[in-house]
């Protein structure tokens, strides 16, 4: 065990590409939803977007919740990538905030979860000038480059 | 909801697979939006994996 973090279940599409959980708040329940999408132009790319299931059935990915649980949420969002990688182990994924605040609220967290994954996937840092570095936890990202490390699994 | 994240996932059981998951709608405005701005982001970008191809 790597560490004990909260994480809400997750029901994932036999293809790894769509999962839906339901964040847990004080006075409503959210489902929420990951999925990854090929990129336009780049093949075996796929962008990582999540956000709230509207009642029209589309994903809201600009939803403020006000549930109280990012950190959940993330975690939740993190471990998506275990399904989809189980299921696509030579895809690339790309993710970011759906807003540049958002990415830049999300990014300790996500650097303090990447961390702890990083034995299990390859990462990089996409910087502002638009190169990209190994992850380092002490860096500033607008992005994530993730691939599966087929070398190090234990 | 669960504890003791396992980012392994050796315990499967804290992923289902579900067949019948609802189908949403990608192919509106917004997301159609959102999506090609990501793709817009990384059009100059040097993706860091030898097998990304730009076709």
């Amino acid at each position: 065990m790597i560490t004990e973090i909260p994480v809400y279940n997750i029901e994932t599409s036999p293809d790894g590409l769509y999962h839906i959980f339901e964040s847990i708040g004080s006075q409503k329940n959210t489902k929420k939803m990951v999925v990854y999408v090929p990129d336009e132009n780049k093949t075996n790319l796929f962008q990582l977007i999540f956000g709230d299931v509207t009642d029209d059935h589309t994903l809201d990915v600009f939803a403020i919740s006000n549930n109280q649980d990012m950190k959940i949420i993330l975690v939740t969002v993190i471990q998506t990538l275990y399904a989809f990688f189980e299921i696509n182990p030579t895809k690339k994924v790309f993710f970011t905030g759906s807003t540049d605040a958002r990415t830049r609220l999300y990014s300790a967290t996500i650097s303090n979860l990447f961390e702890k994954t990083e034995i299990f996937y390859h990462i990089y840092g996409l910087l502002e000038d638009d190169s990209t570095e190994p992850f380092s936890k002490t860096g500033y990202y607008k992005g994530y480059f993730i691939e599966k490390n087929h070398e190090k699994r234990t | 909801m669960k504890k003791e994240l396992n980012f392994l996932g050796k315990d499967e059981s804290k992923v289902k697979i579900n067949p019948n998951i609802p189908k949403i709608n990608l192919d509106t405005p917004e997301l159609k939006k959102h999506l090609h701005k990501i793709s817009q982001i990384l059009e100059n970008v040097k993706v860091p994996f030898e097998s990304i191809e730009t076709p």
